[in-house]
């Protein structure tokens, strides 16, 4: 394939390049020029499938010189020494017209609207509004609460039938719920009789919808987006590694019933995700809140918190002198968790047994969109050490046969792997240690419960199962003591050395 | 898992009969719109379960189905009455009387509109037009015309049709329609039919094309694009070998019924001109599209396409029918070509054009009916002859010209309604004559010249010569030739808001500026007639007017904005009255 031709073309007055071929709307976005629209989204139409673009809000209009009448930029395609002006009286009159007509009819009920704040038709109004208006009729009504499904929540009257969620549904999921019935001003956006809007990526509809008309169940009435901050991170729901924006509401913690999360949003990034995520992902931050580990615990011979000091000290006495050490890990892990990790259990304490392959608790469904089977973020970067996985059924043998007294768990609930039978497998050891960012039933069986920082809280790298490094920044401050896996695994190292260092003292 | 269905949606009968429209066109698919009328016969409705099965059958979506069922009036969720009655509110039935009419079929049927008599007899609807304003106010049981919705006819719920006045002067295709036999084939022939058919079979295709150029025939179904010209868009052979030639007799905007008479009359007039056209642009498939409400000219056609067949004149060419479903849309030839694809009718945006992109991604030549029927007398009598009939083309001034002759349907309040051929060039003022002048002997006060999207005419205008080009120099177009004339005593006001009534309904939601406009502006209308206008109406219908037209998807979005910009520019005082200032 070769490269398209690159031509030159005006736009508003100044030269600009672009390649052969490429949207109105796309070079000017790349020329920084933003031109308004609603039913283009560049996840849902390409220059070679200009269908994607409907062309039907009508929004994106611009003048293109020797052309009849206004097009729509989002369907026409930039040539040689084309002159186009989306700046032109005509065109801004175009906009504005496109803007009013889009408002007829819609509710303006702002005030008790989620979309409020990031909504389409109050942004472009502030920008290309601020007209007075002159709809004296009523509004038209239709339904405004329908459970679309699980996550998603549809009012007809504030739609404007852009048809991005139809087109959503269509052209990625392919899974057909939503359509557009009727015709008309009495056409709306609605379910397709017996179905309900269930498929792993609802949740994106919701992303897509420009107005108020799509609205997440989860998120719905909890703070206004307007307190939200929004910091990068990299999905941890599975080994696709999503590009993810985290929503937390810190300014106003009495808001979003107490929690710091609120949402999680797709970031785009054409090499991992497009612009989608998945439901599972989407909606998996529950855990950044609820059910956390803050402080450190001896729990068994004396059952006390400790300072990182004391914590150090005991386990690292406790892990030296331990027949048999097996370490669970998890994909969970970061690339700077691993590398801390490989010092600890493999060089220093020379482990028996090493087990980070995903089991029951975590594996999951996987699809051709983004799912991937293993629900972890990271086992590529286990791999990137050299590190080996032995298996659960080894581990459960040298238990069973006491050649494992010492078991190193990390953020897994082994309950979920050997059920019933983990009480008594635990029962059999010396020494069980639990470091993990959440509350399991391993945790509380443990001799040692070491609180960690979720993803959220700290900043780090994962590998997705394709080999890309994400970086994921801090968006939360840590929870009580909680301190990064690795920051536990060099506490411990440095404990280990100093140990060696008194012993030769003496 | 849906639960499994205990009742099966069809009888073992039914299910085959759907299972034939699925092999009756060159796609599977395009019989879906026909098939889905066949349930709605059936169960005088269309549920949840027979369109999960017309959806398997058909292999596709039921978003795609549910949204045909609910984008087309005759289409119902719930049942409607086993005799439904339809009475026109177009604008000529609306100005004799539709409304009296609609308020005597509610006290008869003691049911208000859209409700079914509790014997499950009986329902009735207000339609946009039915195609029939000669007989205004009109109305149908069926989808079959039954007349005039006199006192009488609704009192007996049936009614008897008048007879169609004809009337103009040399005229082509009308010529013979005093022959009551006309539409059988044996009739046809006995006045020429088919000879132009066989001198055109040898011609070669460049030849047809070249002797309809000289013609200067210009498409008389709306839009006035040359025909010639149309079929020379089409890419050759080589590269695309299948191309189809489509038949528009989707006639439906208010005002025209001529498309209506030509079929029931000379049906083998439009077959000859199909078979032509297909010839001219090398397509082994002639389709024609007639709208859902001309029930007794689809058996006039399928009827003449079985003599046809019969005969063997068709030679290779296959010859298909496909009735709409009650949208004024499909009118338009790219919304038309996506419900012929089993698909609501939604304009495309060309380009590309349905010359080179057309139903199911081949080229397809889109002409409406009256245009083909001309095709056979350019054929036997030549181009040039037929380009002299109407209007030279003047190159100076850049003017194309407009050969032949045109059927003009007139109605309104004029004495003798009826259909009109008359060369074009002809002077407004002189068709409205022989239709024996203004009802009653009341003043002109102006006319539609085009059909109701068609801008209005003045009375001081009404000596335009009616041909493509010189009606533009009053600000109308020649539209599909439906003239509404229109006496001193209408108020304008009242004839646009019908007219933007109609085109809100008929607005198919794609676009939002058609979309939300055309409401908005019927509601402002109404409620200025209401006598609650303010003086901000005026400057707000010209400005919404001024912000539909030229931002749309399509033509229709374009006449939404035009009509009442048209009416309050050529009668302003009627819009004082109503609107203070």
């Amino acid at each position: 394939m070769s490269e398209p031709k690159t031509v030159k073309f005006k736009l508003n007055g100044k030269d600009i390049e672009a390649k052969e071929g490429q949207l109105v709307i796309d070079a000017a976005k790349d020329a920084g020029v933003d031109i308004p629209h609603y039913c283009y989204h560049p996840g849902l139409g390409t220059p070679e499938n200009p269908k994607g673009n409907p062309g039907n809000c009508r929004l994106c209009i611009v003048e293109v010189a020797g052309a009849p009448k206004p097009q729509v930029s989002c369907r026409t395609q930039v040539k040689e020494g084309m002159v186009v002006a989306s700046d032109s009286p005509a065109a801004k009159r175009a906009q504005q017209s496109s803007l009013e007509l889009h408002l007829v009819n819609h509710p303006l009920d702002c005030p008790v609207c989620d979309q409020s704040g990031e909504c389409g038709l109050q942004n472009y109004y502030m920008e290309i509004g601020k007209y007075e208006s002159s709809v004296r009729e009523d509004k038209l009504h239709k339904n405004k609460r329908i459970v679309a499904g699980p996550h998603v929540m549809l009012d007809q009257e504030r739609c404007i039938l852009c048809t991005r969620c139809t087109r959503f549904v269509d052209n990625v999921t392919k899974t057909h719920e939503l359509g557009i019935f009727g015709r008309g001003h009495k056409e709306h956006i609605d379910l397709v009789p017996g179905k309900t809007l269930d498929n792993p990526y609802s949740g994106n509809v919701v992303d897509i919808c420009p107005v108020g008309a799509l609205t997440e169940r989860d998120f719905r009435y909890k703070v206004r987006v307007w307190y939200l901050d929004e910091t990068d991170s990299v999905c941890p729901g599975c080994s696709r590694g999503c590009s993810i924006s985290l929503h937390t509401n810190t300014k106003r913690p009495w808001h979003n019933d107490g929690k710091r999360v609120a949402r999680i949003k797709p970031r785009h990034n054409p090499e991992v995700n497009g612009w989608w995520i998945c439901d599972e992902g989407r909606y998996g931050y529950k855990s950044l809140d609820e059910d956390r580990l803050g402080r450190i615990m001896r729990l068994k011979d004396q059952r006390r918190e400790l300072s990182w000091t004391e914590a150090f000290e005991e386990v690292s006495s406790k892990l030296s002198s331990a027949k048999g050490l097996a370490v669970v890990a998890s994909g969970m892990l970061s690339n700077e968790d691993w590398a801390a990790f490989k010092p600890l259990f493999v060089d220093k304490l020379k482990a028996e047994q090493i087990i980070f392959t995903p089991e029951p608790d975590q594996l999951g469904e996987e699809d051709a969109l983004l799912r991937k089977r293993e629900k972890v973020p990271n086992l590529k970067g286990a791999e990137v050490q050299g590190l080996k996985s032995y298996s659960f059924p080894d581990l459960r043998t040298a238990i069973e046969k006491g050649e494992v007294k010492a078991l190193y768990v990390i953020e897994r609930d082994l309950t979920k792997i050997w059920g019933e039978k983990t009480e008594e497998l635990l029962a059999k050891l010396d020494l069980v240690v639990f470091q993990g960012p959440n509350k399991t039933a391993t945790g509380d069986l443990a001799h040692y419960r070491l609180p960690v920082t979720a993803y959220a809280e700290e900043e780090g790298h994962f590998t997705n199962f394709e080999g890309k490094v994400q970086a994921y920044k801090r968006a939360l401050e840590p929870l009580g003591q909680a301190k990064p896996d690795w920051a536990i695994f060099a506490g411990l190292s440095e404990h280990l050395a100093g140990e060696r260092q008194r012993e030769a003292v003496a | 898992m849906t639960p499994v269905a205990t009742q099966k949606a069809f009888t073992s009968e039914q299910e085959k009969v759907l299972q034939a429209w699925t092999t009756e066109y060159p796609y599977p698919i395009m019989g879906l719109l026909e098939a889905l009328r066949q349930v709605q016969q059936w169960n005088l409705c269309i549920r949840p379960e027979h369109e999960d099965f017309v959806a398997n059958l058909f292999k596709t979506t039921l978003t795609r189905v549910h949204e045909l069922v609910t984008f087309f009036p005759m289409f119902t969720t719930e049942p409607t009455g086993r005799k439904r009655v339809g009475v026109c509110h177009g604008l000529s039935c609306t100005m004799a009387g539709a409304e009296k009419a609609c308020a005597s079929l509610e006290k008869k049927l003691g049911v208000s509109e859209g409700v079914t008599t509790k014997d499950g007899e009986y329902s009735w609807e207000e339609l946009e037009c039915i195609g029939a304003c000669e007989q205004a106010p009109a109305f149908q049981i069926n989808d079959e015309l039954q007349g005039p919705a006199t006192e009488e006819s609704i009192a007996k719920l049936s009614g008897s049709r008048r007879p169609v006045i004809l009337g103009g002067e040399k005229p082509l295709l009308t010529k013979d329609f005093a022959d009551a036999a006309l539409h059988t084939l044996e009739a046809y022939r006995k006045h020429g039919g088919y000879e132009g058919w066989k001198k055109a079979q040898a011609m070669s295709p460049a030849e047809l094309s070249a002797e309809v150029v000289k013609s200067n025939l210009r498409g008389l179904g709306g839009a006035g694009f040359p025909t010639g010209g149309k079929w020379g868009t089409v890419p050759p052979v080589e590269k695309a070998p299948e191309r189809y030639v489509v038949g528009n007799y989707d006639e439906s905007e208010p005002g025209c019924f001529k498309d209506r008479v030509l079929g029931e009359r000379s049906p083998h007039q439009i077959l000859e001109g199909l078979l032509i056209a297909c010839r001219a642009v090398s397509s082994k498939w002639g389709f024609i599209f007639i709208r859902g409400e001309y029930a007794a000219q689809d058996r006039i056609l399928r009827k003449a396409i079985g003599e046809l067949q019969m005969s063997g004149l068709a030679g290779e060419i296959k010859l298909r029918i496909m009735r709409g479903a009650g949208a004024y849309i499909c009118g338009l030839d790219t919304a038309l070509l996506e419900t012929m694809e089993g698909k609501k009718a939604w304009p495309r945006q060309p380009p590309p054009f349905p010359t080179v992109v057309g139903l199911m991604g081949k080229p397809t030549v889109v002409n409406n009916i009256e245009t083909l029927s001309m095709l056979p007398h350019i054929i036997k009598n030549g181009g040039e002859w037929f380009a002299k009939l109407g209007v030279p083309p003047n190159p100076e001034k850049k003017i194309p010209g407009s050969g032949g002759t045109a059927v003009f349907s007139v109605s309104g309040d004029v004495e003798k309604p009826g259909i009109y051929e008359v060369p074009l060039g002809t002077p407004l003022r002189k068709v409205i004559d022989m239709a024996g002048g203004v009802e009653g002997g009341k003043k002109l006060k102006g006319a539609i010249p085009g059909g109701t999207s068609a801008p209005p005419v003045t009375a001081a205008e009404a000596d335009v010569p009616l041909d493509f080009d010189s009606i533009r120099t009053v600000g109308s177009f020649m539209g599909a030739c439906g003239i509404i004339v229109l006496d001193e005593t209408r108020d304008m006001v009242e004839v646009a808001h019908n007219i933007e009534r109609f085109l809100a309904h008929e607005s198919c939601g794609q676009c939002t500026p058609c979309r939300e406009g055309s409401e908005w502006t019927t509601r402002i209308l109404a409620r200025a007639l209401d006598g609650k206008g303010t003086p901000a109406d005026a400057p707000n219908l010209q400005r919404i007017g001024e912000n539909i037209t030229g931002k749309v998807i399509c033509a229709l979005g374009d006449t939404v904005g035009m009509v009442t910009r048209g009416f309050m520019k050529k009668f302003p005082d009627d819009f004082k009255k109503r609107i203070p200032s």
